[in-house]
């Protein structure tokens, strides 16, 4: 499924439709509007203050249909777009927010930057895995992690690195 | 037949230019482009443009080119020192067309190997904005 809906579209009538008239498409559709209450939430706000999910919205939206680079670029696809959700609300209150990008394979980024050789970004892939690569002055660190409900610690540990004075 | 003139070697210090066509590839933190820019999909290279010979508007023109191609909004271009991308084992491969072009080859299959190649190349890159272009912050 393509992401064809603009922001103001995405807070007002939620990410997913369905014209399907089945229990999975009733189900579907509750967890849908259950996702946006709980984005609108004062949970939420933490993660709106810095625009990081508007942003995520937007790139989601920019490179959601195939070929989106000219250059042969993957779709950013509903499902990577939840996986980033999702670990963007997973993220410990009071950590500090990331910058959202996209890659030409589909994947979806969250960058935390303080220069150029202290920076840390992760993909997140449609699987919910999280490819991270992070420069930490002379040292790096890059692996593979998969994503279920919880930020992994290395991830965290990585965070605090790169942001940590 | 005719013959094809060979295309010049690839030096260590000869700069090139990736072309940066979507603002979410440019930090709003600090004017430098993201290891995103580099990720190369879904060939297994990186289009960059020799500056070898090149003016200033002669490598814009290029770049235009490339964005008008696409189609895609020409936001500047991240150069980098062939060096940068030599040390981390990848080759430069001139090709005959278009002009001055070259592939940066020898990437590793693996996502997070790629990540962190992009993310070297993205520190040492600079991040010339095309300041005529209304869409350049």
């Amino acid at each position: 499924m393509n992401l064809a809906m603009t922001s103001a579209e995405f807070y007002k009538y939620g990410f997913m439709t369905t014209g399907g008239a089945s229990d999975t498409a009733y189900f579907i559709a509750d967890q849908a509007q259950k996702g946006r209450g709980h984005l609108q939430s004062p949970h939420s706000l933490g993660l709106g203050a810095n625009g990081v999910l508007e942003d995520l919205i937007k790139v989601a939206e920019e490179c959601s249909s195939a070929d989106w680079d000219g250059y042969g670029a993957a779709p950013v696809t509903n499902e990577t777009f939840w996986q980033a959700y999702h670990f963007l609300r997973a993220l410990p209150f009071g950590f500090p927010t990331p910058s959202a990008g996209a890659e030409p394979d589909g994947h979806l980024t969250f960058e935390w930057h303080r220069s150029a050789r202290r920076t840390l970004s992760v993909s997140v892939s449609s699987e919910g895995d999280l490819h991270y690569a992070a420069l930490l002055g002379a040292s790096k660190a890059y692996g593979t992690e998969p994503f279920s409900e919880v930020v992994p610690e290395i991830i965290l540990d990585l965070i605090n690195r790169v942001c940590s004075i | 037949m005719t013959d094809i003139p060979a295309l010049p070697p690839v030096s260590e210090d000869e700069w090139m230019a990736r072309f940066i066509l979507f603002r979410h590839w440019i930090r709003k933190s600090d004017p430098r482009v993201r290891p995103d820019a580099f990720i190369p999909h879904p060939y297994p290279d990186l289009s960059v443009t020799r500056h070898m010979d090149l003016s200033e508007a002669e490598l814009w023109q290029i770049g235009q080119a490339i964005a008008d191609k696409r189609p895609a909004t020409l936001y500047g271009r991240a150069d980098l020192q062939a060096i940068s991308v030599i040390k981390k084992s990848l080759h430069i491969v001139p090709t005959p067309e278009p002009k001055n072009h070259a592939n940066i080859t020898g990437w590793p299959a693996d996502k997070p190997s790629q990540k962190i190649i992009a993310q070297e190349i993205a520190a040492e890159a600079r991040f010339i904005p095309k300041l005529d272009s209304s869409s350049v912050r």
